[in-house]
Order: structure tokens, then sequence, then C-alpha cells
């Protein structure tokens, strides 16, 4: 134990620290205090609220509710003064947006735009990138630029190559008729960088929901639960995605994993893409064999030429 | 940036009304003020003497010292109704005295006007405990609601809002001045208030953020 204590003052000492750099003397045995009010909301799971997309109302959360980003977002384009006379009166001090190869044309500087999405008519706040730096569009006509982004990113979200799901089942390939069989589905986040209507595109694509198909005519989903793998000696246990096959047989399983997608124009805040994509896994052959159990009196030391003794056939 | 500052410059004008208005509030709170502003802050109404007395002028806390005269919020007579306008009046306070915990760590109004199974409004009170104790104070954390939108027709005694709440960049600053930990950016986020008339008024006994 003393060795441990020491070592773990020792690493205190060394690593003064990387979060804790900036602000001097700030000491890590401190705990961290949550101060912040919309941070407080997040950290205690109160209650939370939602706009119902029927009635538009604001209604308590359901159970299980994935929260997805609660703000809308808007672009400001900057040195825009009136529409046909772009670049020109720029004002001194605002920020450029230099050519992005030599000879080429400078961009048009935008400034983003936060809000709170169930406000319907809120005051908004600028929006700070990750570097702080201005967002720049390149384009003839900036100002619909976003709006044609926009549209295109549906269709093109789709056609991704997202990687679906991987598809699992426990005991495979052979498991049991009557028995539960452990289905679970494993799909993680990806990102993707894409060139669109000539700006950098940064998509991400979260997967939400899937859907089972056990190949028996029975399915599960769409869920909002993946499954997930059980230590061999709990097989056969019931899960949130287990099937129980009721016939023998060779079934085809798989799964559809639904994408939800967001996307950040040319450093841009991630902006939620509308719609779903939806990717199949390839399906996975499962064997569901029948058990047969029958009792015997005795043992193969006592009766060697037993049913299911060695050498017996 | 343009919204945030005239937003400032409206609630500040209306901050020093009551600031005038309830001075003797002021002084009466058991909150230990700074002593920074302990500065003799007796003013009788600048405008009819003519003896220049200083009015306390309102002074956001920095990495020096504490906020001082920080504007005392006044439940304002509309929000004792039961009504839409009621609700609103009253989240509008509610919002204004959780800014003035903020500033002042100061968390006697925010009780008075909470029931006590608010989560979230109970870790407000105890985030903000903890940020002034050993001598630390907070600088910014000021709160505005420029959208208060009272529900229509929701039940006799208990109503509910929608409010937009814009927060400035939180800062926690140890007794030497130095931060307590890295600041807590500013935020703009939309929360339902749920509370209940009473024999003596409004009492917020939920509040959740709309995600």
């Amino acid at each position: 134990m003393r060795t441990v204590s020491v070592l773990l003052i020792g690493s205190l000492v060394v690593l003064p620290w990387v979060g804790f750099a900036a602000p001097a003397n700030a000491e890590s045995k401190d705990p961290p205090i949550n101060i912040g009010y919309r941070k407080n909301g997040v950290r205690l799971g109160s209650e939370n609220w939602i706009r119902d997309p029927q009635t538009g109302a604001i209604v308590p959360a359901p159970p299980n509710f994935a929260s997805d980003d609660p703000n809308q977002y808007k672009a400001e384009l900057q040195c825009h003064v009136d529409d046909d006379v772009l670049d020109k009166k720029c004002l001194p001090g605002q920020i450029q947006c230099p050519p992005r190869e030599a000879g080429g044309k400078p961009g048009t500087p935008v400034i983003w735009k936060v809000a709170p999405k169930a406000i319907s008519n809120p005051t908004w706040v600028d929006w700070k990138s990750g570097n702080n730096g201005p967002s720049c569009l390149y384009d003839q006509k900036p100002e619909d630029l976003l709006q044609r982004i926009a549209e295109r990113v549906v269709s093109d979200f789709r056609n991704l190559p997202i990687r679906p799901a991987e598809l699992t089942a426990q005991p495979s390939p052979h498991t049991l008729k009557g028995a539960e069989t452990n289905i679970f589905a494993d799909a993680v986040e990806q990102q993707f960088d894409v060139t669109l209507l000539g700006q950098q595109v940064h998509i991400v694509a979260t997967p939400v929901e899937y859907t089972y198909s056990y190949g028996d005519g029975n399915g599960l989903g769409p869920t909002p639960f993946a499954g997930g793998p059980l230590p061999e000696a709990e097989w056969g246990q019931k899960t949130r995605t287990s099937h129980v096959y009721q016939q023998t047989g060779d079934f085809q399983v798989s799964v559809t994993t639904t994408f939800r997608g967001t996307y950040s124009v040319n450093g841009g805040p991630n902006m939620p893409i509308p719609g779903t994509g939806q990717f199949a896994s390839p399906p996975q052959k499962v064997s569901v064999w029948r058990s047969i159990t029958r009792n015997y009196a005795d043992n193969c030391v006592v009766n060697p030429r037993g049913e299911g003794c060695p050498g017996v056939p | 940036m343009t919204p945030r500052t005239s937003i400032s410059a409206r609630s500040f004008a209306i901050g020093s009304l009551a600031a005038a208005l309830t001075l003797t509030a002021c002084e009466n709170t058991t909150q230990p003020q700074s002593d920074k502003s302990a500065s003799p802050t007796v003013s009788t109404s600048a405008t009819a003497t003519p003896t220049p007395t200083p009015t306390p002028v309102y002074k956001p806390a920095d990495a020096k010292g504490k906020a001082e005269n920080v504007p005392v919020p006044v439940l304002p007579a509309a929000a004792k109704e039961n009504s839409k306008e009621g609700v609103e009046a009253f989240a509008r306070y509610w919002f204004q005295a959780l800014s003035y915990a903020y500033e002042t760590g100061d968390v006697s109004a925010i009780k008075r006007s909470t029931g006590p199974n608010c989560i979230f409004c109970n870790g407000l009170q105890e985030s903000i405990g903890q940020s002034w104790t050993d001598g630390k104070w907070i600088v910014g954390g000021r709160i505005e609601t420029p959208v208060v939108e009272g529900k229509p027709g929701t039940g006799a005694e208990s109503r509910q809002a929608t409010v937009q709440v814009i927060q400035q960049q939180v800062e926690i600053r140890k007794a030497d001045g130095s931060l307590y930990q890295e600041p807590t950016e500013a935020s703009n986020s939309a929360s339902q208030v749920v509370a209940t008339f009473r024999v003596d008024g409004w009492v917020l006994t939920d509040l959740g953020l709309i995600r």
C-alpha cells in the first residue's frame, strides 16, 4: 500500500496537469463543482422535457429518451450588405477568409448562431467553434449555399459507406430449440469527411435503433437496444434481444441498424441530418437443434454397455 | 454579440432601479457581503438630495473581488396572480433570484420560492453554496430570460412556463483570486418550469431542461 500511495503522490507532482494547466494554482485536490446552470440540469438527470413533435407542446420526455442536440443553428453571412455587392463592404476588423489556393477567390465569412430549439423566437448567441476561428464559405452564391448543402446531405448520408452492425448469436452456430439464444448487434459511431458543393463537410453517423429478424418469421424492433454479450456460463439466459426458436433447422439471422447523422460545414456546428439511414448487416446462419434428456438408473461403471457410455453405438 | 449587450443593458437599468427601491432589504440580508463592498452603501435617492452621496453602483465580480451592489430581485405584483401571466412573471422573478444567488452566494430568495422536491433547484443551490465557501466567489454566471411563455390552459393550481435561459460563463475564484477550476462556458438553453399556486403565492415545484 505504501508504495502505491507514494507513486500516486509522485505522479501528481510530475503531472501538474493537462486539464488544469491554464488556471495557475488550480489544485486537483479540490472536488470539481458543477456550477453551470445547463450542466447542472444535465448532470442531475432531473426530469427532462421535449417538444412533442405532434402537438408542439412541451411534455415530459419518455423514459429511455435518447436526447439528441437540443439546439438549433443558423449562419449569418458577414460582409453581406446587399445581394449584389459581396465582399465589397467588409468592415475593418471583420473576420477574413483568405483564398483556399493561390489565385483563388476569398471566401465569405459566416458567424454561426445557436439557440435552444424548444423556443420559437429565441435570442441567439454566437456559437463558438472548437478552434475559435471563423467559418468560411467558398461559393459564387454563398447566400443559399447552406440550404443547398442541407438538401444534398440527406441523400448523400444514405449512400455513405457506413459499416453496419456486427451480429453475434450465443451460442452459435448451433443453438437449442426452446432455449434463449442471445442475439446482439455491435455498431459504432463513424465519421466521414466529404466534399459537398466544394465545402468540407464532416459527417458523424450514430447508431440509434436496431431491427432484428430471427429468420423464423419472428423479429424484434426497431428497438434502441443493441443487446450485448453474455459470459459463457450465462448462455441460455433471457436478454433484451434474445430469441427462443420453436423449430429445429437452419435460420438466417439478420439485423438492420438505423443511423442518425450530423454534419458540419467547414468547421461549423454539428447539425442534424433529417431522417435516418438504414444499413443491413450480412445475415448469419444459426442451426437450431433439439436435445433429448433421458434418465438412467446406472452409471457407466456399473453398466458399461448402457446407452451413451463410451464405446456403445 | 449585439443582442446580449442590449439585454444586459436593459436588465441593468431595471436592476439599478430595483436596487434603489430595496436598499433596506439589501442591508438586512444575512449573507456576509464582500469586504470590498463594505463601503458605506447608505444612500438616499440621489436625485432628491443635493449632497453628493455616492449611489451604490452595480459592479460585476472580477478576478479581484466579488460583485458589488447586485440589484435584489423584487417579486412583482403580477407574480402573485394565479394566471398564465402570473406564472410568467413568477418564472422571470425566480430566474432573477437564481442569477442573484450566483452573483452573491445568497440563496435565501430562491429557497423561499422553491418547493422541497425540485431536484434541479436543490442541485443548483448546493453548487452555488459550494462555490461561495472558504472565501471563494463567482465571476459571471448572470442569467437572462429573454423568452418566458406560460402554457395556456394548465391546471388550476399547477401551471407551467417555458423559459429560455442564457447564462454567462461562470468562473469560481478562490480567496487568493486564482481560478478554482476551469471556467464553465456560457450556455443558452430552454427549461420547463412547473409552479404551484399556494395561499401565499407561487412556489416553483419542478424544473427541467428541454432536450
